[in-house]
């Protein structure tokens, strides 16, 4: 077991498959080469794992050559329908009529918003008045009018 | 004027691919299809261990990456994409199976233990062993072996598609290897022998 080494055991561990792989730095691969030099146990361990035989399977099942006819059909479908160009969505009449609608709809709106804006210009110019008025009446009533007092005496009925 | 293949699928590189599509995408997309078929289809095996379910996995992923319009661009990752497609097209579709086996009130994965499936699928007896010890070790550790050594996809590729960091690839595949290592029949350590 190494002693002081940057690398631990467990560092190597989880590091194996990629110094067998040959996915680690430079760096790394000196860290972990370091590691090795002083313990027996990681060698063993990359020993075994670099002995293992991982090499994909021969299937058995697709050594006919027409085995993926049958998909070739249908992609070779998609593919085509993927060429085809996209409908004419953009034709010229197409075009004008979208901007004719367009163009009533903007013209449209525009004549509601003036409207709107006349019949507001009309509601405050009555309100203006409404308070201009209710100003002069105010003002005709004579102010500090003294105030009769009513008297009442019940007469005496005579029957 | 189409661009003609002058030798065999596998050998063409994505980069090659991708340079091919900028003048015809349609032999760009068939190399696509010819190149990784094989891979994706023994990796939706892997996983679906049905070939009818497999066939239909890859053919999907093919459908999508068609209709994908990204495909060739030069960013694009396009074999870790369809690694990653036919993985959720896979999973989707176990999920489906279980989902109909538990309405059945059956065992979800009837036949994904029995071992002429193997027999059928994959030549020599060799890898049916092979196949028969990978089903032992966990799911997370079988498919990154299979990605790493059997679908040869790189580290990078892996943590695409697997939607990990470059540090846990490395460390669950180490992992994944001692547990193998364990296991392993004595026909697949000694190479150098």
């Amino acid at each position: 077991m190494g002693k002081h080494l940057p690398f631990s055991c467990h560092d190597v561990e989880l590091c194996a498959a990629a110094l067998l792989d040959g996915q680690l730095s430079p760096a790394e691969e000196q860290l972990v080469e370091e590691h090795l030099e002083s313990c027996e146990s990681c060698c063993d361990l990359i020993d075994a794992l670099g002995e293992q035989q991982l090499e994909p399977p021969r299937l058995q099942i697709i050594q006919n050559q027409d085995y993926w006819d049958e998909m070739d059909a249908v992609l070779q479908e998609e593919l085509e329908r993927a060429e085809e160009p996209t409908a004419m969505v953009t034709s010229w009449p197409q075009i004008a009529l979208y901007a004719a609608v367009l163009l009533v709809t903007m013209l449209w709106g525009w004549q509601q918003r003036q409207r709107a804006q006349h019949l507001e210009r009309i509601v405050y110019t009555q309100q203006q008045t409404l308070e201009h008025l209710e100003r002069a009446m105010i003002q005709d009533v004579p102010q500090n009018t003294p105030s009769k007092t009513v008297s009442y005496t019940p007469t005496k009925l005579e029957l | 004027m189409s661009v003609i293949p002058i030798r065999a699928p596998q050998q063409w590189s994505d980069e090659q691919i991708k340079l091919t599509a900028t003048k015809n995408r349609r032999v760009a997309m068939n190399l696509l299809i010819e190149k990784y078929r094989q891979p994706l289809f023994r990796h939706a095996l892997y996983i679906l261990r049905d070939q009818d379910e497999a066939y239909d996995v890859v053919q999907e992923a093919y459908i999508r990456a068609i209709r994908e319009t990204r495909i060739f661009e030069p960013d694009f990752r396009m074999k870790a994409w369809l690694f990653r497609v036919t993985k959720n097209l896979c999973l989707n579709q176990v999920r489906n199976t279980t989902r109909r086996a538990a309405i059945l009130q059956a065992n979800p994965q009837p036949d994904r233990q029995e071992p002429e499936q193997w027999q059928k699928m994959f030549e020599g007896e060799q890898e049916i062993l092979m196949m028969e010890t990978l089903d032992k070790l966990s799911d997370d550790h079988r498919e990154i072996l299979v990605l790493r050594y059997y679908d040869e996809l790189s580290y990078a590729e892996i943590a695409q598609v697997l939607d990990i960091k470059l540090g846990t690839v490395m460390s669950r595949l180490s992992r994944a290897r001692q547990s193998i290592q364990a296991i392993l029949p004595a026909a697949f350590q000694d190479r150098h022998n």
